[in-house]
């Protein structure tokens, strides 16, 4: 890589970096808002949760009037509540949200970024497990929906192992950039699908007004985040053509298009799946039960993924013979398979 | 030799050298782990006869020898109690490292069986026990039919790693030197070369390996004692490095020498750097039960207030043991993930044994991070549940030494996995049969076996230690702007003192600066874990037919009144034998008569 190309990539992965923090709470807010509007109660504001962060951001801790030493909640929250937003801007600055070609690309593995994400949800989660007997039986009980969900994120692996025979998620989806997602993106697409299971539900507006010092905002905002970084990698394998590849472009002009164009699609595909996984707070159903619906859904479309991409080999070609597997899974799976 | 020395330190009593009390036990603990550090050392040059110069018969520095030595020298640094001297478990430890050296079957023999005995559970499990060392011994015997002695050690592996937790904090290690002992014989087995792997055998591998997993972890995600649910979270290791075993007979019968390289480096990796870390939280929570006073999850909790040194290296090993980034264990899952994706075959079919068994190890990743929080919700956060659990004390630094210092071990080979599948490339190269095409690996960064997957410890832990920084530090920036433009608040409570009267209390006495039983709140129970998930994965409430027709009542109550009449008729058992004696003669007498 040149000088410039290492600069441009630096530039991209900042930018990205930015765009994710300020759009992680504003797509939140636009979640619990439609949420709300779903399930027919009162919407909050959509820029409410920015607010509460902003507010709660340089609020200094609550001072106990006691000689007793600090309750484990007190003592727990300042160190996992950093350590789960640097996971969670980890995994975010792993995947290609609006461009390829990022300073992380050579560590974007898919497994890599699924287990972080799931490292930072569980750092918020810890907080939460010391509070009462309620409040940490609900903590466990999102601990279990992710449980249930990790398996899956194997299966989409070996879903882009075979596609690219390689599990680094930046040079699967720049190969996969001209794929149709009616024909052999399909695949994709459902293993897009399956990874919206993995999206925890918008956050309830009275939630908010639990926060009482700093480090309560930066797990506001991890949970964003998390959530942010499924949807954006859910987008990348529905419509991997949305990436910009701004390196290839030939002008500095081009250049910017290209960069916009990228940013504008990221912001689309992201709202809308965050306004279908809203959708679903139209259907009144308990929490046990939404568990195991996202548990099962989330399995069968992996599964139907990999069925779909392995029979995509047997499809006849345009000369009408069947497309050959070695063929199928493209020149890199040759020269590096052993 | 610091093995040697080591042991005969553990075993000479403190009186006969004259060291200050305690001052022996860190001295073995610091030869234990200088023992493990040359034998680290030593990796490179361990095929070389000459370099090492250690010839005794019947034993040989070998490659094998001297990666298990690693593991077995961190178990016994583990296994030396600082507050009490001797045990059976620091020499169960060096015999089983003279049996990591073993060269010859009778030697293995001798010393794996010796180090099994002595790490004998007590007398409820003992039959368990001597099963492991007769299995052990049986795969050692070269046998009459060559081709039964693999089995033999698959079998004795899979045995070995089903070892309980002990409740005596002396023998906490004890199931990690078990399972050793077990994956040992397995290597030695798979190294010989009239070895021939089958598919039944690779099959019974990986599916045992997987069950082992599944049945320790969700033991441990059900049982009341402390011990077992620790020890079955610390076989995690033993599962995956049996499973690394499977992989690669696999990958030794498909023909693909990159992939078996790359299951063999699992393996070496599995050993290095997720073996210490096992013995650590073993050691550390042996030390948990010993202070604490009680085996029983329900009693303890909240040991961050009581014990923080303690606590924090406890969660330290428990978050390295959830295989999630960016520990030694997310090594070892990745590489095991790219292994058995470079297996994977073509067609959905065909494909599907390797997809089930890259959903069995997200299941096992799943369950293990579930067991891992209720360990951590258990044992570390909440309140103290027993006044026993309010007096733990926190261990010393000297007491913490081997956990110590077998984490740090273990943590600085994790971040660089490219140099130590360097320094065991003679290892490698014996267990896939010969070189490699694979070309020399980076220092800081695995590769897998396609070349185009790679993943990098440090780098990822640096950025996330970056990262971390500028959060801390633009979260202090930002409180202090704020403090310096709001005044501060008025103290409501001025100057209040522990066992002042105050008049809202009643006249009562404020409270000291401890609390015994934690804070005033409703505390979680055991049966959160286990019944969140059954909650979600049985959602029909309909009894089964044998809990509707009673048939566990009906069969306990048989038991009992058989029990009962067995009893009852004991007394009469010697006269009914002297009976059976007697018409036994008789009926003799009379077959002869007639001759």
């Amino acid at each position: 890589m040149t000088f410039s190309q290492i600069a441009l990539a630096i530039l991209l992965t900042g930018l990205q970096l930015l765009a994710v923090i300020l759009l992680a709470p504003f797509l939140s807010g636009f979640r619990s808002f439609l949420s709300a509007r779903a399930s027919g109660i009162a919407a909050p504001p959509v820029l409410r949760r920015w607010f509460a962060i902003s507010r709660l951001w340089g609020t200094l801790p609550p001072v106990h009037h006691s000689d007793a030493p600090p309750l484990i909640g007190q003592f727990l929250t300042p160190v996992v509540a950093p350590f789960s937003l640097a996971a969670s801007l980890c995994a975010a600055l792993l995947v290609p949200a609006f461009s390829l070609g990022l300073i992380t690309a050579s560590w974007s593995d898919l497994t890599l970024i699924a287990l972080l994400l799931v490292l930072a949800r569980t750092g918020c989660l810890l907080p939460a497990l010391t509070q009462p007997a309620e409040a940490s039986a609900a903590a466990f009980g999102r601990a279990v929906t992710m449980a249930l969900v990790l398996p899956t994120l194997f299966l989409i692996t070996a879903l882009l192992f075979s596609a690219g025979a390689t599990t680094t998620l930046a040079a699967v989806l720049a190969d996969l950039s001209h794929s149709n997602p009616l024909v052999n993106g399909a695949p994709f697409v459902l293993a897009g699908a399956a990874l919206l299971a993995a999206v925890d539900p918008a956050p309830r507006a009275d939630t908010e007004a639990d926060g009482q010092s700093s480090d309560d905002a930066l797990l506001m905002l991890t949970r964003d985040i998390v959530a942010l970084t499924w949807l954006t990698l859910a987008g990348d394998l529905i419509w991997p053509g949305s990436l910009a590849r701004i390196a290839a472009s030939p002008t500095v002009l081009s250049g910017t298009g290209a960069f916009l164009l990228g940013l504008v699609c990221w912001l689309v595909r992201c709202f809308l799946l965050g306004t279908m996984l809203a959708a679903g707070r139209a259907f009144v159903i308990g929490s046990a039960t939404s568990t195991r619906l996202r548990g099962a859904a989330a399995l069968l479309l992996a599964l139907l993924a990999l069925q779909l991409l392995t029979a995509a080999r047997l499809m006849p070609t345009e000369t009408g013979q069947p497309a050959d597997s070695a063929e199928a899974d493209g020149p890199a799976r040759e020269t590096a398979r052993p | 030799m610091p093995v040697l020395l080591a042991g005969a330190l553990s075993a000479t009593p403190e009186r006969w050298i004259g060291l200050p009390p305690g001052q022996q036990r860190l001295a073995c603990q610091s030869v234990w782990l200088v023992a493990a550090a040359c034998a680290f050392a030593a990796l490179p040059w361990s095929e070389s006869h000459s370099a090492t110069g250690f010839s005794i018969p019947g034993f040989r520095f070998d490659s094998a020898g001297s990666l298990f030595l690693i593991v077995f020298a961190t178990i016994g640094c583990c296994a030396e109690r600082w507050v009490r001297p001797g045990g059976r478990l620091p020499l169960a430890s060096a015999a089983a490292c003279l049996a990591a050296l073993a060269d010859h079957p009778a030697s293995l023999m001798v010393t794996g069986s010796t180090a099994l005995m002595l790490a004998l559970p007590g007398r409820r499990n003992a039959a368990a026990g001597c099963l492991r060392a007769l299995l052990f011994a049986a795969a050692c015997a070269p046998g009459p039919l060559p081709a039964s002695s693999p089995w033999m050690a698959v079998m004795a592996a899979l045995l070995c790693a089903t070892g309980e937790g002990r409740r005596t904090p002396d023998c906490a290690v004890a199931p990690l030197l078990e399972a050793g002992c077990g994956v040992l014989v397995l290597c030695r087995a798979l190294l010989r070369p009239e070895t021939i792997a089958t598919p039944g055998m690779t099959a019974l591998l990986l599916g045992g390996g997987m069950c082992l997993a599944l049945c320790r972890i969700a033991i441990a995600l059900t049982t009341p004692r402390g011990s077992r649910a620790i020890a079955g979270l610390a076989m995690l290791p033993v599962a995956l490095a049996i499973m690394a075993l499977g992989l690669l007979m696999l990958a030794m019968t498909e023909g693909s020498i990159l992939t078996a390289h790359a299951a063999a480096s699992v393996l070496t990796l599995d050993l290095i750097t997720l073996w210490p870390i096992a013995a650590a939280f073993l050691c550390a929570g042996g030390l948990v039960t010993e202070g604490a006073g009680s085996d029983h999850l329900g009693r303890l909790g909240g040991l961050i207030l009581f014990a923080p040194r303690l606590s924090g290296l406890l969660a330290v090993a428990l978050l390295a043991l959830t295989l999630l980034p960016p520990t030694g264990g997310f090594s070892v899952l990745w590489l095991l993930v790219e292994t058995a994706l470079g297996l994977l075959p073509d067609g959905f079919t065909a494909a599907l044994p390797s997809l089930t068994f890259l959903l069995g190890l997200g299941v096992i990743v799943a369950l293990s991070g579930l067991a891992v929080l209720r360990l951590t919700a258990l044992l570390l956060l909440g309140s103290a549940r027993s006044p026993r659990m309010a007096a733990c004390p926190d261990a010393t630094w000297i007491a913490l030494f081997p956990v110590l210092g077998t984490l740090l071990f273990a943590c600085l080979t994790a971040c660089v996995p490219g140099g130590v599948l360097r320094l065991t490339t003679p290892f490698l190269t014996r267990l896939t049969g010969g070189e490699t095409d694979a070309p020399r690996p980076p220092l800081f960064t695995l590769v897998g076996p396609d070349g185009l997957s790679s993943w990098m410890p440090l780098g990822v832990t640096v950025l996330l230690l970056l990262i971390l920084l500028a959060i801390r530090l633009l979260q202090e920036q930002a409180i202090r702007a704020r403090r310096s433009s709001t005044p501060a608040r008025r103290d409501i409570l001025p100057g209040i003192t522990a066992g002042e009267t105050v008049p809202w209390l009643g006249g009562l006495p404020t409270r000291e600066p401890h609390l015994p039983f934690g804070e005033p709140l409703i505390w979680s129970g055991l049966d959160m874990a286990p019944s969140s998930l059954k909650a979600v994965l049985f959602p029909v409430r309909t009894l089964p037919f044998w809990r509707r027709a009673g048939l566990r009542h009906r069969t306990g109550r048989t038991l009992r009144r058989l029990r009962t009449l067995i009893a009852l008729a004991t007394p009469l058992a010697d006269y009914g034998a002297a009976l059976v004696l007697v018409l036994a003669a008789l009926a003799l007498c009379l077959t002869v008569l007639p001759s």
